[in-house]
């Protein structure tokens, strides 16, 4: 009985190992490109920073008005973009030589499917990004807007206009891409109970003054105060 | 001139323009919906060229931004009468008056560029332009707009109003502080809306790339102004006493309005910073006519609604005034918040900084120009509470030189600017 459980680990082990031998060069390719990759990854950063901040290009950036934009979006300037666009793909190239390495036909056909899904991950990318950035100004000019009506929720409104475009753009961003389908429908009620909300909270808070010099006037209280007369030019 | 510029006048107003020959004086009206007061206005000018300048040929044109409430209707049945019972024993020669609809960009510079058109079209050797709501308009203001420039003394005259202590506080604590330490020339009302200009001016004015951009719409005081200044011409200002008009709308949003005067500021200090970069101090600008007090109805301010605005920007809006004002500032401005409204007061060094500051972070495109001025509403707020409360029981003199001590500081602080200026702007 003995025997026979030790013949079966035997050739269960000789088989793994053969096996594990056989891809095991490979394996090694990979990591070894994977580690290449990143070491270029670092290096390329270092050199494009180098370059770049070298050359005109914070210059031609801070003239188009590229720089606002990205500052808006979070990253610091238009040299750390380029840079992580180049360490990106430095890291992309690595991770494709390390599939390749491990089972071509399987990297072949995940490199194949990742170019046909390319440009529709570009044009989802960019609806998402313009999204943010819509959502910032947005936000920032109802948060504005609010504050010198008067308004004191006018931080919530900002946020439910900030959020409802993030979330509007990222459902059509989603949808896009083929994730979720559904999404869209569902983003566009919440966005629309988000926007009742706000009105609601805007048309009450805004014409507090209004229901107030009403009630004043049905109880007989004296008038509300009147705008003032000042003349500012 | 390009076939865009012949344009402006049309056809029609070129023919009527030649058949009325060449004129001396020419005073521009323009107008929107003012079908109230423009009549006054007509007579008032017609009285003012009749009795001050017989021997002229003179045209009043009302430049007219398609009104619907018969403006044109009051313009064309403003009686002679004024000049009648002014020149008794002197003979009156006719005065041409007409409308001419405006084409372009609508607004009150694209109004002022067809007044300038024409008076060229007419070969004018002097224009004045007059708000048409004015209530207070009187002849002898067309004497003062015109006669520095008849009488060669003056390329740009501006007006010289007594206002109220609290009117004008957007021109009190900004404009024209700012533009006097700018420019180096004391123009008081540098927004006023009447304005004498000489045919020289006005041509230069017409050369300039300006009227499809924001100056036609609004802004057009401050950029003629400035440009007069920068320019180089002969500035006059001229006394006309009280400045009353019809009454403005209550509701008009007052954060567009900043917008379009301190936008306009803004942008000028962009196309003539070689210009302010070079001058230091200022110079004083002389003022004809015969000045007397005048009597002004009290005006009604509640400073605490101010100082809440004042209060609920700092709480709301620290996140963008962070990216405009250092530290120091921010920390000052919440002080003051946290503290009660006797206590809350933006005095002339902190308030000459956040302008300043302001004009450095629209330059350097922080963020939209627009939206940093729209969220410069409640530190206006605050500081004109701060003046109300400080001048509540100053008479018009003591005003007037606690205005020229704000100037002062505005002068003083000039190399602060050109130093964020050329550090944020690089």
């Amino acid at each position: 009985m003995w025997q026979v459980v030790r013949q079966v680990l035997d050739q269960a082990w000789q088989q793994f190992a053969g096996q594990s031998l056989a891809v095991l060069p490979n394996v090694l390719a990979g990591l070894l490109f994977l580690a290449i990759g990143l070491v270029l990854a670092v290096v390329a950063g270092r050199v494009a920073r180098f370059l770049l901040r070298r050359s005109a290009v914070e210059r031609q950036a801070n003239r188009i008005g590229l720089t606002t934009w990205l500052e808006r979006a979070g990253v610091l300037s238009a040299t750390a973009a380029l840079v992580r666009l180049v360490q990106v793909v430095c890291a992309l190239v690595a991770s494709a030589l390390f599939l390749y390495a491990l089972d071509a036909p399987l990297a072949a056909d995940l490199t194949k499917r990742f170019f046909n899904y390319l440009p529709d991950l570009a044009i989802g990318l960019v609806i998402f990004v313009v999204g943010i950035l819509a959502s910032r100004v947005a936000g920032r000019r109802t948060l504005i807007g609010a504050v010198n009506r008067g308004l004191p929720a006018a931080r919530l409104l900002a946020a439910l206009t900030r959020g409802g475009i993030v979330v509007l753009s990222s459902a059509v961003a989603l949808d896009h891409l083929g994730i979720g389908r559904a999404i869209v429908p569902s983003a566009l009620l919440i966005l629309l109970g988000g926007v009742t909300l706000a009105s609601a909270l805007a048309v009450g808070l805004g014409s507090r003054d209004a229901v107030s010099r009403w009630i004043d006037d049905r109880l007989g209280h004296p008038p509300a105060q009147e705008p003032d007369g000042i003349e500012h030019w | 001139m390009s076939m865009a510029e012949a344009d402006i006048l049309g056809p029609a107003v070129r023919a009527r323009l030649a058949s009325m020959g060449p004129a001396d004086l020419v005073v521009g009206i323009p107008s929107y919906q003012n079908a109230k007061t423009i009549g006054h206005v007509v007579r008032a000018a017609q009285a003012g060229l009749a009795k001050y300048f017989p021997d002229a040929h003179c045209v009043i044109l009302n430049s007219d931004g398609g009104s619907s409430d018969g403006t044109a209707e009051a313009v064309a049945s403003a009686g002679g009468l004024e000049a009648e019972v002014v020149l008794v024993s002197n003979p009156v020669r006719p005065v041409s008056r007409f409308t001419v609809p405006y084409h372009g960009v609508p607004g009150k510079g694209s109004a002022f560029r067809t007044v300038f058109r024409a008076a060229e079209t007419l070969g004018a050797k002097a224009c004045a332009v007059v708000d048409a709501d004015l209530r207070s308009i009187t002849p002898e203001w067309i004497h003062l707009l015109l006669a520095p420039i008849v009488e060669q003394r003056a390329d740009f005259v501006a007006p010289y109003y007594h206002r109220h202590k609290f009117d004008g506080t957007i021109t009190n604590n900004v404009v024209y502080p700012l533009t006097r330490a700018l420019y180096g020339r004391r123009v008081r009302q540098p927004i006023g809306g009447e304005f004498g200009v000489s045919r020289p001016l006005f041509e230069h004015y017409l050369r300039q790339p300006v009227w499809d951009t924001d100056v036609a719409r609004f802004g057009i005081d401050i950029w003629m102004t400035t440009t007069a200044i920068c320019g180089g011409y002969r500035l006059c200002q001229a006394f006309l006493g009280a400045k009353l008009h019809d009454p403005k709308d209550p509701g008009a949003d007052l954060a567009g309005m900043l917008v379009q005067v301190l936008g306009t500021v803004f942008r000028l200090m962009e196309t003539h910073e070689d210009a302010w970069r070079r001058v230091q101090g200022s110079a004083s600008v002389p003022v004809v006519g015969f000045q007397y007090a005048v009597g002004l109805d009290p005006v009604r301010v509640d400073t605490s609604r101010m100082l809440a605005l004042f209060r609920h920007g700092v709480r709301d809006l620290g996140p963008i005034w962070s990216t405009v004002f250092d530290a120091t500032a921010m920390a000052r401005l919440r002080a003051l918040a946290e503290g009660s409204d006797r206590d809350i007061a933006i005095d002339d060094q902190l308030w000459v900084g956040l302008i300043y500051d302001l004009a450095a972070a629209c330059h350097r495109r922080v963020s939209e120009r627009a939206d940093l001025v729209r969220a410069a509403l409640p530190l206006y707020m605050g500081r004109v509470a701060t003046f109300v409360i400080e001048l509540a029981e100053a008479d018009a003199p003591a005003v007037e030189a606690r205005i020229e001590e704000l100037c002062v500081v505005f002068e003083e602080q000039k190399d602060r600017l050109r130093r964020t200026w050329a550090e944020e702007g690089a």
